[in-house]
């Protein structure tokens, strides 16, 4: 139930910023927020989290916002409230984003649908697996590659198994799955 | 594509919420139909295998390396609908695991990539391959599935300018309209059309006879 | 010869490598004994140039092993030659349509003719008893061939540093045993990671323990080590077992080996 509520308040907050146009107001609450984040006790890398957010939201925003503040200029326009309320905004939004979600347990906040919410278990975990696969792939792919530059038919038949391999995994993955849940007694109702 | 929130509005992506549970519920029930209790673990490999297809890192030359996006051969292979529903709990686990945000922009990249993209992969393959080889088609398949997910995506982020300014006619999200974001979005998008053609080609070829459809 | 200095590794804010020293000269023969979870897979992935450390040095030959260097053409070339990497799971390795090609892969990189290659190929089949499997794909074949497999590949280009991640963990006993006598006649380096405590003296005359604390707490003779049961207790290598025997009316418990 908490975890419902959370993703209410949440989703509210974040209708709420996304409206929000006032400089003042938008500079106020990043500053309440970042406030919130550093003192809240958060099960996360708070430093790490930062370059993260920092990073991935400069990347984009600076590509888009700055060429048009800067072509402003050349246009006579000042520009700097959008500038700013755009910046500001975005990072709100990630900072609101990276607090409610170290919070929430998505899966417990979603399960009003039980298929939805055995499908998301069940794929969180196989990612996590299989991506270590995936990398140990490449892993030895890079060990085993003395040439730098790999011809494209060696390439070809990398990705290929590599596929294939995936394919036949994800296969038996299911069946097993399959087998396991009805094993522990789990039957589907029409929902 | 990863948008961060704050570029769209919740005009859009509100409704592109609604349109996205909406879809993804008639998908879920009508495949539901044909595989009832097997439903779930299906899905969740399927999640997981396109999953895969779209970390895998191909190094292209020049130096660096992108990743394909696999929603064609997915689609080619296993039929829209469900690649549909597979590519939407991707996208949705990518926005809400990764700690990089994206929650508003979800429903627009899976309607545009999961949706879009694979109905034009699918559709596009039945009309071309009446008259034209199976290797070219399937090119063509992935590539404009590519291209045409990201021009749905460039229009939505185009109409902002229009829809979405304050009373002094300044924009309040996205800023340049279609004359902007349309060229810069598709023409970098051209080479990754081009690698996810390749690949469609590669992975459909190598798994279609170990694949039975399910719709 | 190979130097690691102050190596620090961490993933995901977890330490997963702290403080660790190893020299390891040409043909010495060296088992890193350890539980799961020590760190031994991130040793030598940081040792096969896959990964980098984040604090402290991997010198090769003198030569200071970064991200960067890693990337210059020809230092890669004679790296990725001289030092190889035997993967825990032998199917990540095999991504070739055949046998044959599976083992010529590597070769031909090496600028070889194909018949040099044929004849090299032909040759370490032979020695692995893969000869009958040359036409097939290798993920037909079984688990110990996989893994014969994917030494005929790395022995096939005659590396200097063999390093090997729990080479016996999947392997029958035939299998293991096997594979023992072909690393004990080979003439080059090797360094094996496993947490099979009985296997650990065939498999090299120098002993690393990596404790539960992600430091090396031994480096030193293996049978020193292995005769020692306090050092073995304080390793979490050994388990002091209430094993109770009746001897009529006496109740006794003793230490047992597990093998794990």
């Amino acid at each position: 139930m908490k975890d419902k509520i959370l993703l209410l308040i949440y989703l509210i907050l974040l209708i709420f910023i996304s409206l929000l146009r006032s400089l003042d107001v938008l500079l106020i609450s990043l500053v309440v927020l970042f406030l919130v984040y550093l003192i809240l006790p958060l099960k996360i890398n708070k430093i790490k989290s930062l370059k993260k957010v920092f990073f991935t939201v400069s990347l984009f925003s600076g590509i888009v916002t700055l060429p048009y503040f800067v072509a402003g200029f050349f246009m006579g326009e000042n520009r700097w409230n959008y500038f700013f309320a755009i910046n500001l905004r975005t990072f709100e939004l990630a900072f609101l984003t990276v607090i409610f979600l170290s919070k929430i347990n998505l899966f417990k906040a979603l399960d009003f649908s039980k298929n939805l919410t055995m499908l998301l278990v069940l794929v969180s975990g196989l990612v996590v697996i299989y991506s270590k696969t995936l990398k140990d792939f490449q892993d030895a792919f890079n060990s085993r590659t003395i040439e730098k530059k790999v011809q494209i038919q060696e390439l070809r038949n990398y990705i290929k198994r590599v596929v294939v391999f995936f394919f036949e995994k994800s296969k038996e993955t299911s069946q097993e799955t399959y087998l396991a849940m009805k094993s522990r007694g789990f039957y589907y109702d029409n929902t | 594509m990863h948008i961060p929130d704050g570029f769209v509005a919740p005009e859009i992506y509100i409704p592109s919420y609604a349109v996205e549970v909406l879809l993804v519920s008639y998908s879920f029930k009508r495949f539901k139909k044909s595989l009832e209790e097997k439903t779930i673990p299906y899905l969740a490999s399927l999640s997981v295998f396109s999953f895969i297809l779209m970390s895998i890192m191909i190094p292209i030359p020049g130096g660096t390396s992108i990743h394909g996006m696999g929603v064609a051969s997915i689609s080619l292979l296993f039929g829209p609908w469900v690649s549909f529903i597979s590519i939407s709990v991707v996208l949705f686990l990518q926005a809400v695991l990764l700690g990089g945000g994206g929650i508003t922009t979800f429903p627009i990249n899976a309607l545009s990539v999961g949706f879009f993209g694979s109905m034009i992969a699918y559709y596009s393959y039945k009309l071309f391959i009446k008259f034209i080889k199976e290797k070219i088609t399937l090119f063509l398949s992935g590539f404009l599935s590519t291209i045409l997910s990201v021009l749905l995506i460039a229009i939505v982020l185009g109409i902002h300018p229009v829809l979405f300014i304050d009373s002094s006619g300044k924009p309040l999200y996205f800023p340049y309209g279609f004359s902007v974001v349309i060229p810069a979005m598709i023409i970098p998008h051209l080479i990754v059309g081009i690698i996810e053609g390749i690949l469609t080609n590669l992975i459909v070829l190598n798994l279609k006879n170990k694949v039975r459809n399910e719709g | 010869m190979i130097i690691l200095k102050n190596i620090y590794y961490q993933y995901d804010s977890k330490v997963v490598l702290n403080d660790i020293h190893l020299s390891i000269k040409e043909k010495e023969r060296i088992v890193i004994l350890g539980i799961n979870g020590c760190g031994k897979t991130t040793l030598l992935k940081i040792l096969n140039a896959l990964i980098f450390p984040h604090k402290g040095s991997y010198t090769y030959n003198d030569v200071l092993i970064t991200e960067k260097k890693i990337r210059e053409k020809d230092f890669s070339r004679r790296f990725r030659r001289e030092v190889v990497l035997l993967f825990q799971n032998p199917d990540v390795m095999l991504f070739n349509p055949t046998v044959y090609d599976e083992i010529a892969f590597s070769l031909r990189q090496l600028q070889l003719n194909e018949n040099e290659v044929k004849d090299r190929v032909l040759y370490w089949a032979n020695l692995f008893e893969l000869t009958s499997f040359l036409d097939l794909p290798p993920f037909k074949l079984s688990g110990g061939q996989k893994q014969k497999l994917c030494l005929a590949c790395l022995l096939a280009i005659e590396p200097k540093f063999l390093l090997l991640d729990e080479p016996t963990a999947n392997l029958d006993p035939k299998t293991s045993g096997w594979l023992i006598d072909l690393l004990y006649d080979l003439q080059i380096a090797t360094v094996v990671t496993t947490h099979n405590i009985s296997l650990a003296p065939e498999l090299g005359e120098r002993l690393i323990v990596m404790g539960e604390n992600h430091r090396i707490i031994y480096d030193g003779p293996t049978m020193q080590f292995l005769n020692d049961k306090e050092k073995m207790l304080a390793a979490g290598l050994l388990h002091k077992h209430k094993h109770r025997h009746r001897h009529g009316n006496v109740e006794h418990s003793h230490y047992h080996f597990h093998d794990f």
